[in-house]
């Protein structure tokens, strides 16, 4: 056993025994409670932080009749679950992409789910699925879930860009992440074939063992797979969101190089297959899930949105379509500063807000008028 | 496709520190099936039964899909996907789970035979 590994497992004994689990479970049970009394949280998560809290106490209770591995677990579920909720409390969560998201995510989980956000510091998005109810009925079973068992779904975003939803497009490349994850593709894609389709030409070294060479190749086409995913909702506006933050980044071990990146996108939008892209369909198909396919249209914006007013958004493929033609939209403004509220003295800074607040405007139109339709049909 | 030069470059620097720094760890799929096990290497009596049930149903769905080279016609689990994922990585894995029986009837020491094999595939990266 390695030194560090040594290391490791005794300070996890000592940390054990001085933080029991009983008593992290109080302090998480304060932690969630605090956050129950926000005025931010929403009905449903009111709802599920309810649940959670009447799980730890259940759990608190009857630590006796239950194996202290499963209240370690437990610990750790409700542990992240409390990240997840612990990051969502703010009224500053981009209502208009979670909005967006839920519609993708719809088609690809049957499961209720509920999505919260965290704002980050950093440059960094993600999208996370915690499912604290599949450890619940399967491991304590004395707690009766009464069929409450929605899926806690967080995206991840920077703070900067909380109301610029044209800079939230990687968005979908991580709801790539998230429905890979949940379905199992890529990892199913290893199965049938694990000859290396996706690192092709990088050089691993000859004494790289195979499972450490299979593990670089899944963990290339993950993100390939992505790329693709969020092509689909969004068409090269995805890649080129890459293309702006990392145009050059060579390949490494966790991820393809941007230019081949680029190369697959280029590829799945014009509709020719390469070996991976067919891979990844059997294996969409083999999960009974759709294909990848177009799942957008772009509306033509570009009239509402010369004269500075939202578009009328008319079905979901128009909503994912919005962000890809407003992207472009964007883009002419900037080079070509020709649309007729541009004047010469306005800043790149004032069109990146103008067409963002437009594109911000025209999700959350959507999105009320759908509330309004539901309600009136109710 | 060529690799362009720099890509070249870098990945002769790379080596098998850097290999080994890819994260190996347990997934969240495969965590029931680890748990379960670990129940039984405790010698737990307790095992709760939706847990026993989950645990013999993925195991019968791992040797079913060994048999018939994956050509399965309905969704396979992620959980199986990565098991079986373990057992083509893991020396020794499949014949251990091809010789398991019922959860209530599998040995502690088979068990811990088990969840040590697999366990020394995610030894932490230095």
């Amino acid at each position: 056993m390695r030194f560090r590994q040594r290391l490791h497992i005794t300070f996890c004994r000592l940390w054990s025994n001085v933080l029991r689990s009983r008593i992290d479970l109080f302090l998480l049970r304060n932690a969630i409670n605090q956050l129950a009394e926000t005025t931010y949280f929403s009905t449903r998560l009111h709802e599920f932080t309810a649940k959670i809290l009447d799980a730890i106490s259940y759990v608190i209770e009857n630590e006796a009749t239950i194996a202290p591995t499963v209240v370690q677990n437990f610990r750790s579920t409700i542990h992240r679950t409390h990240m997840y909720l612990a990051g969502s409390t703010t009224k500053e969560a981009p209502y208009e992409m979670e909005y967006c998201l839920k519609k993708a995510l719809s088609i690809w989980v049957s499961r209720d789910t509920i999505i919260t956000t965290a704002l980050t510091d950093g440059h960094d998005f993600h999208f996370s699925p915690a499912d604290p109810w599949k450890f619940i009925k399967t491991f304590v079973p004395g707690f009766a879930t009464n069929g409450y068992d929605p899926l806690l779904v967080q995206l991840g975003l920077p703070r900067l860009y909380r109301h610029k939803p044209i800079y939230c497009l990687a968005l979908y490349h991580e709801l790539g992440h998230f429905v890979d994850e949940y379905h199992g593709i890529t990892k199913l894609s290893m199965l049938l074939d694990p000859s290396p389709l996706a690192i092709g030409h990088l050089q691993i070294p000859t004494t790289a063992s195979t499972a450490d060479k299979e593990r670089v190749e899944l963990s290339h086409r993950k993100e390939y797979f992505c790329d693709m995913f969020g092509a689909a909702y969004v068409g090269s506006s995805s890649i080129e969101t890459l293309v702006a933050i990392a145009p050059n980044a060579p390949a490494s071990n966790s991820h393809p190089a941007t230019s081949d990146r680029q190369r697959s996108v280029g590829a799945f939008i014009s509709g020719r297959a390469d070996p991976l892209a067919l891979l990844y369909q059997k294996c969409l198909t083999q999960q009974k899930i759709p294909n990848l396919t177009k799942f957008f249209v772009p509306p033509s914006i570009g009239k509402y949105f010369d004269d500075i007013r939202p578009y009328q958004i008319m079905d979901s493929s128009e909503l994912h379509g919005t962000l890809s033609a407003a992207w472009s939209y964007l883009a002419t403004c900037l080079d070509k500063r020709e649309a007729p509220w541009i004047e010469h003295s306005t800043t790149d800074e004032e069109i990146e807000r103008v067409v963002n607040d437009l594109t911000e405007k025209t999700l959350r139109n959507a999105s009320i008028r759908e509330r309004w339709s539901n309600g009136a049909a109710a | 496709l060529k690799a362009d030069s720099e890509t070249i470059r870098w990945a002769q620097t790379i080596g098998d520190a850097v290999l080994a720094a890819v994260p190996r760890e347990l997934s969240q799929h495969l965590n029931p099936f680890w748990l379960t096990l670990r129940l039984v290497e405790q010698g737990r009596s307790d095992i709760p039964a939706d847990a026993a049930r989950h645990f013999d149903d993925i195991i019968s769905q791992v040797r079913a899909l060994l048999q018939d080279s994956y050509s399965h016609s309905s969704p396979i689990s992620p959980e199986v996907v990565e098991l079986i994922l373990e057992i083509r990585a893991t020396e020794g894995l499949r014949n251990a789970i091809d010789s398991l029986p019922k959860l209530n009837a599998i040995p502690p020491e088979i068990a811990h035979n088990i969840l040590s094999t697999m366990e020394q595939r995610l030894a932490f990266a230095d």
